[in-house]
């Protein structure tokens, strides 16, 4: 996550300030949304290298659509939409063999469970955006690292009680699931339930 | 009834349950509720990490930024059709879909022709940016894209000329950088109806 004055601000204003040429708002918009661009790519069956070419794709067609954007609130559909129709240009282009959809990718569907793919995605990576920074490194550390890191070395790492790491882990958790369940508009349980 | 907390949760879905875990969720319906909504937020969650941003692609997204962002341009025109297509696709060999026109934009005269690809269902779109003193503009590109996402980019020949193959049926937008100017083209209709043609 940059440190910039853009960092924090919400889809609408990021827009706005990329329209004015604000290069550090163009920077945090990818820093917020790459991610997003390039998984999408890679479930719609490129590889690393070819979700690296669609995302600098996407970024030129961003550049060159932000002003059409009639509601910046859907600048990450509009993205992840984009990633997919690059994705399946960029497979057209490198593997014309590589069968894709009957017709060409022009006519592609987009299937309603790739739509809500996608949605969730932007959800998540919205959510994570909300969360400080420790959670963030956390959860990236202990929950998506393949291996995990040792609570020993999160501790060191972060200048906690190695104690203290299960506590916090699991606080960062529940407020990433709340924060995903409030942006989705779904009731959750834990507001409801208490938890062992 | 207490329930699995979120960190036994993500063990279970992390294959690192224990048994007791794992015989709690035979039992609790809330909690492998809890289960399933964490199964694709992991994998959503890990997806995310695994193609994050790296530095070089922020770089190029940051040099693309510099190059054709607002704030590079200094000079900008909407480039005015002098010449229809409507006149010219008959001067074009090989085909009725294909289109001709002429634009003027500044000091720049641009022709774009239109014509069917050579991929099924697609058009190649072709043309010449010229000065007013039929120099070629140095450094100048084109860039196309379309409302579904296409996005094509092209140099400029030493003639003036440019090339892109390949673009998709529908509307289309064309812009040049030459330097610190920009050009637009209003938006056009590839393979078919065009506004321009009823002018």
């Amino acid at each position: 996550m940059t440190d910039s004055a853009a960092a924090g601000l919400n889809d609408r204003a990021l827009v706005a300030s990329c329209l004015k040429g604000d290069e550090e708002a163009w920077a945090e918009l990818w820093v917020k949304y790459g991610p997003v661009v390039k998984a999408v790519a890679r479930r719609t069956g490129c590889d690393a290298e070819e979700a690296k070419d669609v995302l600098q794709r996407v970024g030129f067609a961003a550049l060159q659509g932000l002003d059409r954007l009639r509601d910046p609130e859907k600048l990450a559909g509009w993205l992840a939409g984009t990633a997919r129709y690059q994705a399946l240009e960029v497979i057209r282009q490198r593997r014309p063999n590589h069968q894709l959809f009957a017709g060409t990718a022009v006519y592609a569907p987009q299937p309603e469970e790739s739509i809500q793919r996608d949605r969730d995605l932007i959800t998540l990576r919205r959510a994570l955006t909300k969360l400080d920074d420790r959670c963030r490194r956390l959860i990236g550390s202990l929950d998506l690292k393949e291996p995990p890191d040792s609570y020993r070395d999160v501790a060191e790492a972060e200048g906690l009680a190695p104690s203290s790491i299960g506590p916090i882990r699991r606080r960062c958790l529940k407020r990433l699931g709340k924060i995903v369940e409030r942006l989705s508009h779904r009731p959750s349980r834990a507001h409801l339930e208490g938890e062992r | 009834m207490s329930h699995l907390d979120i960190i036994h949760v993500l063990s279970v879905l992390t294959g690192n349950g224990s048994s007791a875990d794992h015989s709690h969720l035979e039992e609790c319906a809330s909690c492998r509720r809890d289960l399933d909504s964490w199964r694709p937020r992991l994998s959503d969650l890990r997806d995310l990490e695994t193609n994050a941003v790296e530095a070089s692609e922020l770089h190029n997204l940051r040099v693309l930024f510099r190059q054709l962002g607002p704030a590079s341009i200094v000079k900008s025109w909407v480039a005015r059709l002098i010449r229809g297509p409507k006149l010219a696709v008959e001067s074009v060999r090989g085909g009725l879909e294909a289109s001709l026109g002429a634009y003027q934009a500044g000091p720049y005269e641009i022709v774009v022709q239109i014509r069917p690809s050579a991929v099924e269902g697609r058009f190649d779109v072709h043309g010449q940016v010229m000065r007013e003193d039929g120099m070629v503009p140095e450094s100048t590109h084109v860039v196309l894209t379309s409302l579904d996402g296409h996005v094509d980019r092209a140099e400029l020949d030493r003639f003036g000329e440019f090339q892109l193959a390949a673009v998709p049926a529908g509307p289309i937008r064309m812009v040049w950088f030459a330097g610190d100017s920009r050009i637009d083209l209003e938006e056009l209709a590839v393979g078919g109806p065009n506004e321009d043609a009823d002018r």
